[in-house]
């Protein structure tokens, strides 16, 4: 067999062994038995509804910020936005989880600025908080989605509009924003996808106030014991989020290439003048940009330096403490030492996976490669925790329950679409002719692919999976089902201590967290290579 | 129809370099004005200046008299075709055109004669109700040209606007577009890169270079008498040299100073065989223009151009060259 489908087979039953498998196991399970029933008298219907409002109303006030901020960052004359950007941006490099053990800080019951100002401003458990989560921490990857699509738009377009009589408002509403509904509709299509399949924030800000929405449910189920057959009754709420992620993945999937086809890319867009509004427009921006970056902060830091909830911050009671203690904290030790090997394996294993998909999606013409593609994209759409059930499942028929492989192979499973996803583009921007340079030199088809194209791809392929190792680092949904003595991660022990009313210890580690993840943020964008 | 007075325009960019220097134009009614000059001369800084896109650091353009140099560019009532057309893939052709009429505050019954009007101007009758996709290149151009004028603006401008069509598409739209413009009184100000193109449909050419006017003339005029020795290489292939290297008098001296450079145009060069009284040199390339041999010969450490009919010349050939009339340019 000539080397090319050779690797095209093994590509096949490497993605049917880690994703294929994993979730037919998920639909298997749940087809064996009816738990409706069961999962009515749950409180099924409250939970769907919760997830349902909480979601869409997330995805909406996230598709609007982040619009607002595309627009305001890249397409105005606002001042100082090359720092702004990074404020503002600053929540994605902030784990949900994290964000909301910060938050919590802040306005939790009798916490932080309640307790400061003496009287309840804002209860952040409910609903309301954690839409106001999801919200924050959806926003960047709408403005990610939108500023992409903003920079295709050819400036010649706007300038059209503007010389036939139409002002910069006029130009937004008749020309930019119609031009922008593609990637609105994808950028509120994930984001929705990814805050139903949010666990983090509704565990920690939902549960207190007995709001639980599926996620949540699945974790409870798994924990508590509450049912009589948990996975089989889990596998019941999987199947639904499944065909959910399904039609959004290939809802994204045919927006994409409709969108893709039609717009060139251009040189200098065009700016618009605020005006008067110039000045209030940017220092309303920079108070939220302060905000949304030095609050959690701040929370995280107040609470991290008191040795003890309860105890008044003054100069004489601060104390390093609780960094010393979780530091050296043998559980939390542990997890550290298990998400550095499984996230650096995890990076390992997801970019070449990623790099070699990637080569034969875009530059082979293959029956099935849009299946490839969408079952690899496919878990960025699903709740982590379906995937830990899937493996979990898998664990138990393959005797790697209860190990550090199980975890791997959800990872491999979970984020081998951010390597896809990072070298998609450019080897779809590549040229057929430097493919065809190398076969008229005399390589073979595979050596053309890999000494030519796939050799200029390696740089995105490694920029996805340093993108695979720092999500694997400090993920908690995909790992929390399926962890055992030994094989915690450092996600999880946050958690747990949160969980386990070690609030100091939590707020210190989440606030070494947020720390490593904005410097890693102003590291990258000092150096571009990264960034494109 | 509108006039444009251009008076002592700068432009100069954020990064410090200068877009344009000391510019002054005068653009009559009904005047069609071509722009040219190599890439980095300033020409399409220019036209997007008139256009209101960039803010001149010193100087004015007016319009009828009427200076607009702070006036936005959707207030300033002009039309305007791009390079790559700029149709609005997401409204009909009919949509893309009628947009202008609609921020004019044009009433809704008029509009409809109007967008129907233009569109048969510039040979789209029919198409109102298609989109932008389902059309070809040319045929978009054409719609971007409709939704130029449909507005009756005061000034016509085109940025490379055939530069993306083929031949001999391109040179169809070109005509249809200098019977438009004539028909409709348009003045326009037309930028390209394509001196054939400038010399055949303007009235008048303006020659940038480094952000300044080299020269403003009619075609006839630019070709046979160009007004510095740069235009004479941009324009009309000359070839420049020192006067002490090329002992022939000049027909004409030009401006003033030290130095006197000669430019030697082709038809200035006559080929003969070898051996005859002149300059030796010999032929570096041969290629086929409608009819004659356009040639370029190696001579005196440089390259001329030259026109020959009859028996096609080899590539190697020594011949003799003589030269006739150049023109002389001092500074």
């Amino acid at each position: 067999m000539p080397a090319l489908p050779l690797m095209r087979v093994g590509v096949w039953l490497i993605v049917l062994g880690l994703f294929v498998t994993p979730l037919a196991l998920v639909v298997a399970l749940a087809a064996g038995g009816n738990q409706i029933p069961v999962l009515l008298d749950q409180g099924l219907g409250t939970a769907v509804w919760n997830s349902t409002y909480t979601t869409l109303l997330s995805a909406l006030g996230a598709t609007v910020v982040g619009t607002a901020i595309a627009l305001l960052l890249d397409r105005t004359n606002a001042r100082g936005t090359t720092v702004l950007r990074l404020f503002l941006l600053s929540p994605l490099l902030i784990p949900p989880f994290i964000g909301a053990i910060a938050w919590l800080q802040l306005f939790g019951p009798n916490q932080g600025l309640n307790r400061f100002f003496g009287t309840e401003i804002w209860n952040i458990y409910g609903a309301d908080g954690v839409t106001f989560l999801l919200v924050l921490h959806s926003y960047p990857i709408v403005y990610v989605i939108v500023a992409a699509g903003l920079r295709s738009i050819p400036s010649d377009l706007e300038q059209a509009a503007r010389i036939s009589g139409a002002g910069t408002s006029t130009v937004l509403r008749t020309v930019t924003l119609p031009l922008l509904r593609p990637a609105l509709l994808s950028a509120f299509t994930l984001t929705a996808v990814a805050n139903l399949a949010d666990f983090g924030i509704p565990a920690l800000l939902g549960s207190p106030a007995r709001f639980e929405t599926l996620a949540t449910m699945i974790y409870r189920f798994m924990e508590s014991g509450t049912v009589a057959n948990p996975l089989q009754t889990v596998s019941t709420i999987g199947v639904v989020l499944l065909f959910l992620g399904i039609a959004s993945v290939t809802a994204d999937h045919l927006v994409s290439r409709w969108a893709g086809s039609k717009l060139q890319d251009t040189g200098q867009a065009l700016r618009f003048d605020l005006g008067a509004a110039r000045w209030p427009v940017t220092i309303v921006a920079w108070v939220l940009g302060l905000a949304v970056t030095l609050g959690p902060i701040m929370g995280l830091a107040y609470r991290a330096l008191l040795p003890a909830p309860g105890v008044p911050f003054t100069m004489d009671t601060i104390t390093l403490d609780n960094f010393r203690r979780s530091i050296a904290n043998p559980r939390v030790v542990e997890g550290f030492s298990n998400s550095v090997t499984l996230a650096l394996s995890a990076a390992v294993i997801c970019g070449v996976l990623g790099w070699i998909i990637g080569l034969l999606v875009t530059r082979t013409r293959f029956l099935g490669n849009t299946a490839l593609t969408l079952t690899v994209l496919l878990p960025t759409a699903l709740p982590g925790l379906i995937i830990g059930v899937g493996w979990l499942i898998l664990g138990r028929y393959t005797g790697t329950y209860n190990t550090m492989w199980v975890i791997l192979g959800a990872y491999v499973c979970a984020f081998t679409a951010l390597v896809l996803q990072a070298v998609r583009a450019p080897l779809q921007g590549t040229p057929l002719a430097v493919e065809e340079a190398a076969r008229i030199s005399g390589a073979g088809r595979l050596w053309a692919l890999l000494s030519t194209t796939g050799a200029m791809a390696i740089p995105a392929a490694f920029s996805g999976a340093v993108l695979v190792a720092v999500t694997a680092v400090r993920e908690l949904t995909v790992s929390i089902l399926l962890i055992a003595p030994g094989t915690t991660t450092l996600g999880v022990q946050v958690f747990n201590l949160q969980q386990a009313g070690n609030y100091n210890q939590a707020s210190a580690l989440s606030l070494m967290f947020a720390v490593v993840g904005i410097v890693a943020l102003a590291l990258t964008v000092r150096s571009p290579k990264v960034r494109s | 129809m509108s006039s444009i007075d251009i008076h002592d325009l700068t432009v100069t960019f954020p990064d410090g370099t200068t877009g344009l220097a000391d510019v002054d134009l005068q653009v009559h009614p009904e005047e069609f004005i071509a722009l040219i000059g190599a890439s980095g001369s300033g020409k399409t800084t220019l036209l997007r200046t008139i256009a209101g896109f960039i803010a001149p650091s010193k100087g004015h353009v007016a319009i009828d008299g009427r200076d607009v140099t702070d006036v936005p560019p959707e207030k300033r009532r002009m039309g305007m075709v791009f390079q790559q057309h700029a149709v609005w893939p997401h409204m009909s052709v009919a949509a893309n055109v009628e947009y202008p009429l609609k921020r004019g505050g044009v009433d809704k019954r008029e509009r409809g004669q109007r967008v129907e009007r233009a569109l048969e101007l510039v040979g789209m009758g029919g198409f109102a109700r298609r989109r932008p996709e389902s059309l070809s290149g040319g045929q978009r151009q054409r719609v971007a040209l409709a939704r130029a004028i449909v507005a009756d603006p005061t000034v016509l401008l085109l940025d490379e606007a055939l530069s993306a069509l083929d031949e001999p598409l391109r040179d169809s739209l070109r005509r249809e577009l200098v019977s438009l413009t004539r028909r409709e009184g348009l003045t326009t100000v037309h930028v390209t890169h394509d001196r054939a193109e400038a010399l055949s449909i303007a009235d008048r050419i303006v020659v940038l270079g480094e952000g300044r006017i080299q020269q403003i003339a009619a075609p006839a005029e630019l070709v046979s008498r160009p007004a510095t020795a740069e235009v004479a290489a941009f324009i009309a292939d000359a070839t420049l040299l020192d006067a002490a290297s090329l002992p022939v008098e000049p027909s004409e001296i030009i401006g003033s100073g030290e130095t006197l450079t000669l430019a030697v145009l082709p038809h200035m060069v006559e080929v003969l065989p070898p051996g005859e009284d002149g300059i030796p040199a010999q032929v570096r390339s041969v290629l086929y223009d409608a009819g004659d041999w356009s040639l370029t010969l190696d001579a005196l450490d440089t390259v001329f151009r030259a026109t020959v009919r009859g028996t096609r010349p080899e590539v190697g050939d020594p011949v003799t060259m003589r030269v006739t009339g150049p023109l002389g340019y001092r500074s």
